[in-house]
């Protein structure tokens, strides 16, 4: 073991900042009351709620009021689907419209309104270089569009889709619009004003703050319904007694991603190039996605005849981690449904890696990290049967998870 | 003083019951070991995977000299040669 570590799959979880350790450190510690209590500790974390809610409105450009406190991303994209179909005012507009690489808290929701309520979904392709199709988008709006939901920044390519393109589109037909937000926020500027999206996902672990919190904000609620109901909080828009740890760390998360984004964008772009640089380091490999229009810390690489998930497990070997384009289910292997929508080959799409960065990711890791893929990649490739990539074994339970 | 050489270690991390990828696996780094003086060839099962420091694994899982070559596939016989030769 080379005794180094160098975490590269910022996309998936980042690490909690220093500062936001700081800053909740009083939370864990002294101040634990209820928010709802009306005593002095209770209202003590009242206000640092609402301190938090203020920090993350700054980041977005929003208004306090609009942010509604979740218990991360995936519950913000359930609250703004599910509670715009069921709080719908016209019972006929069921049309619901999402892209091929939305991720599965948009999908898997979308589906289940579809296969148990009634809804109907239309899934909008996307550019072989990522970018949802405006034209596709367009044509699939129907008189009864209810909803139209885009993520704003791909969680495995990085790319940026047209969300001011759609939501200029979306304005004249009264059609609500929502963004799922989770990758791009604390990475590229955002203000939700300027995106004229009904509703914003966020999820606070994924810029430095803590996992099991994030937020919707929420900037028109008429005929939205409440999906989590039984308390007063959030204004009965999620019930439940707040978790003031994860959401001071979210406010802090906020403020320092705010004080910190561009020279964040600037650090991330160089390391980035580093690993865009690979495509002509190694033979048969491919970046995945648009050159320009992309987050600046994500890099998609695919490395034909090189499985992705030997590749990463090699370098977790060595003390790299990266994520991989496909899953690992019990008794299957699924390639990524973004890389398929894209237009890649199962093959291809087994064959990818991704990588992203964080603030504290050096230059020099970055350059060892791309010198070990090289080598990895080339081991791998010696021992890779192209026929075999995805292939799984009989009846063969893929993960093991030991003690 | 020139100690005897250290042996070049194959790892086989695998199910069990070993699944067919698995055993064809077991099969090829034995005759890896057989082609190679000095190698030799270790079975641990998944529940083991700690063992050699590893907390989540595709199986099967080979590992040279304690770093993962690969997982999930079964790897190529000829390619394993060369990593083991060290060519």
């Amino acid at each position: 073991m080379s005794g180094r570590n160098v975490y590269l799959d910022h996309n998936a979880t980042s690490p909690v900042h220093p500062e936001v350790v700081d800053a909740v450190m009083p939370y864990l510690t002294g101040s634990f009351g209820n928010p709802s209590a009306p005593y002095e500790v209770g209202q003590e974390a009242q206000r640092a709620v609402s301190k938090a809610r203020k920090q993350l409105a700054q980041l977005l450009g929003a208004q306090a009021k609009d942010v509604v406190l979740t218990g991360g991303g995936t519950e913000a994209n359930n609250l703004a689907i599910t509670g715009a179909f069921f709080g719908r005012s016209v019972p006929t507009r069921r049309h619901l419209v999402l892209s091929g690489i939305e991720h599965p808290s948009v999908r898997k929701t979308c589906a289940w309104l579809e296969a148990v309520h009634g809804a109907e979904v239309t899934v909008v392709e996307v550019s072989c270089d990522g970018r949802v199709l405006l034209d596709k988008l367009e044509a699939a709006l129907r008189p009864d569009t209810l909803l139209v939901t885009v993520m704003h920044a791909n969680n495995e390519t990085g790319v940026l889709q047209p969300v001011e393109e759609i939501g200029r589109l979306l304005q004249p037909h009264g059609i609500r619009f929502h963004i799922d937000g989770v990758q791009a926020v604390g990475r590229i500027p955002v203000d939700v004003g300027a995106l004229g999206c009904h509703s914003y996902s966020v999820s606070a672990h994924k810029f430095g703050g803590m996992k099991g919190v994030g937020a919707l904000i929420l900037r028109d609620s008429e005929n939205v319904q409440a999906i989590v109901r039984g308390g007063h909080q959030e204004r009965g828009w999620r019930a439940g007694t707040e978790n003031v740890t994860g959401i001071v760390a979210m406010g802090a998360a906020a403020e320092i991603a705010s004080r910190d984004l561009l020279r964040n964008q600037a650090h991330c772009l160089r390391l980035r190039n580093v690993f865009d640089g690979l495509k002509s380091r190694i033979p048969r490999c491919w970046r995945n996605g648009n050159t320009d229009l992309r987050l600046p810390n994500t890099t998609s690489l695919c490395f034909l005849h090189a499985d992705a998930m030997s590749v990463v497990l090699a370098l977790s070997s060595v003390g790299i981690s990266v994520g991989a384009g496909s899953a690992c289910a019990s008794h299957t292997q699924e390639p990524s449904h973004v890389l398929l929508a894209m237009g890649f080959s199962d093959d291809a799409a087994f064959c990818t890696i991704r990588i992203s960065t964080g603030p504290e990711t050096t230059v020099a890791d970055a350059e060892w990290a791309a010198d070990q893929i090289v080598q990895v990649v080339e081991r791998v490739r010696l021992l890779t049967v192209p026929e075999d990539i995805g292939v799984c074994g009989d009846n063969c339970p893929c993960f093991a998870n030991t003690p | 003083m020139k100690g005897d050489p250290q042996p070049i270690q194959l790892t086989l991390i695998h199910n069990q019951p070993s699944c067919r990828k698995c055993l064809q696996t077991k099969a090829i780094l034995d005759e890896v070991a057989a082609e190679c003086p000095g190698c030799i060839v270790q079975s641990l099962p998944a529940a083991r995977a700690h063992e050699v420091g590893l907390s989540v694994v595709l199986t099967p899982t080979v590992l040279l000299d304690g770093h993962v070559l690969c997982a999930g596939i079964v790897p190529r016989k000829a390619g394993l040669l060369r990593l083991v030769r060290g060519n």
